[in-house]
């Protein structure tokens, strides 16, 4: 038996009946067990979905999907490792994928960008393929998709690039409720905190005007994400003001 | 507010200091921003051949400040997708009096990125939908980067990939279509406030350009 050779046309009309079964996938986890077994085809075993880092959010709270093994992702967000990788950072910068080993960092100048790497590589995540995604108005989000030795031949980064568009379009979808016109829904606090952000305050900045602890800000902000269905701080105020919960 | 402005042969002669205007500014920026030098002319006047006596540009304008646009081009003609980019595709080409080719996009740069709510995109978009609508097409094809795909799907339309994402001139390309439904208009309206009808029709009636389309349909 001849090997099997992934060429275009085969990447190419996998990839598009991807689009069409995700599109009609009823869950969000319906969606992952398809990303899963179609990105697994390439090699890639482990996957996240987020949104876009900002300073003040956490990791915790931005994502999406979460495919990682449970330690790596207990270790992740337990030691915040968030915080130095360089595939978070360069997602920031770039609006097309990129293969892992290109998001530049200084391995003189920032080591802790480089352990980030060395340890998801003790987990089986050595090669990876993130897709940064920007809606145009600060918001954004990002797939990244790794494995141990993922087939990156010709056709599989396009394929895997419409198939990480597609899945995180129909999980957001799935995941936001139906808002209804016109119903304000966060509270005057949480309006009064979001209305700060926009200023551009940090939440200890935010608690020092309001009177209230920095602990105390991060939460209402924390809320007002989770009832806007934002993934980071931009997102929160970008949803605010569309909502009309506060004005420029 | 800016309206959009649909113009075409019919009613061009309504239009010549903001079809002028219009030619200069797209060199300003698919030449001279975006560096396409592919299309540089020496008189800086971006025209090409897709724009014929049945192409549609859908023009948001603020008195004749022209400060953004979209164009339509007929499938049943040659399109950037049928003469340039036949190979986006995996299912074949689309021609069809109903399903029009969307083209060079833009806002002006002085009007990119602003706070105030609608801004000129949402416009384009929401007067694009409703233009198809009113003019009963079925469908768009888009030659596209890769990278609005999510901003099309945040914005209520639904964009199908017809092939996978091709590298052109260093830049990720994909060729979709988007059904123009009712529900992607509405959906486009509520999330980038606006508030409804936003074209201008000038000289010219709903399907007056279509005309021949229409008396295809019926014999």
């Amino acid at each position: 038996m001849s090997p099997v050779v992934h060429s275009d046309p085969h990447w190419g009309v996998r990839a598009l009946e991807f689009v069409d079964a995700v599109g009609r996938a009823p869950t969000p986890a319906d969606v992952e067990t398809l990303f899963r077994a179609n990105i697994a085809q390439a090699g890639f075993g482990a996957y996240v979905m987020c949104g876009l880092p900002d300073a003040q959010t956490d990791f915790k709270n931005r994502v999406l999907a979460n495919g990682w093994p449970a330690e790596w992702s207990r270790i992740y967000l337990s030691e915040n490792l968030a915080k130095n990788d360089p595939v978070e950072r360069h997602c920031l910068r770039s609006v097309d994928p990129f293969d892992w080993c290109n998001a530049p960092y200084d391995p003189e100048a920032e080591p802790a960008a480089g352990t980030v790497m060395r340890r998801a590589a003790e987990f089986g995540m050595k090669q990876g393929y993130c897709v940064p995604i920007h809606y145009g108005d600060g918001s954004g989000a990002a797939v990244s998709i790794s494995g141990e030795r993922p087939d990156l031949g010709n056709g599989v980064r396009p394929a895997m690039h419409l198939m990480s568009l597609y899945a995180h379009h129909r999980v957001r979808s799935l995941i936001r409720r139906p808002l209804t016109d016109g119903t304000r829904f966060l509270t005057d606090r949480e309006r009064e905190v979001v209305r700060w952000a926009l200023a551009g305050k940090t939440d200890w900045e935010i608690g020092m005007i309001l009177k209230i602890s920095e602990r105390t800000a991060r939460a209402h902000m924390a809320n007002a994400a989770k009832k806007l269905l934002a993934t980071n701080r931009t997102h929160t105020v970008v949803q605010a003001l569309r909502r009309s919960e506060i004005t420029l | 507010m800016a309206e959009l402005h649909v113009i075409c042969d019919v009613n061009r002669h309504l239009y010549h200091d903001v079809l002028e205007d219009y030619w200069r500014i797209r060199h300003d920026i698919y030449v001279g921003e975006r560096r396409w030098l592919e299309l540089a002319k020496p008189d800086q006047r971006e025209i090409d051949q897709f724009d014929t006596p049945a192409t549609i540009y859908l023009m948001a304008l603020e008195g004749r400040h022209v400060v953004g646009s979209h164009r339509l081009v007929p499938t049943t003609e040659p399109t950037l997708m049928s003469e340039v980019f036949p190979h986006l595709s995996l299912k074949g080409l689309i021609s069809q009096p109903d399903v029009y080719e969307l083209s060079r996009v833009f806002v002006v740069k002085e009007r990119r990125g602003e706070a105030a709510s609608p801004r000129i995109e949402s416009i384009v978009m929401a007067g694009t939908m409703e233009y198809a609508l009113i003019e009963e097409l079925s469908q768009f094809t888009i030659v596209m980067e890769t990278w609005w795909l999510p901003r099309f799907q945040d914005m209520g339309w639904n964009p199908r990939p017809m092939g996978l994402p091709v590298d052109i001139n260093g830049m990720s390309c994909v060729a979709v279509t988007v059904d123009v439904t009712d529900e992607a208009w509405r959906a486009t309206c509520k999330g980038r406030g606006v508030d409804g009808s936003v074209l201008a029709w000038n000289g010219v009636r709903p399907s007056m350009l279509l005309a021949p389309r229409r008396l295809a349909k019926a014999s």
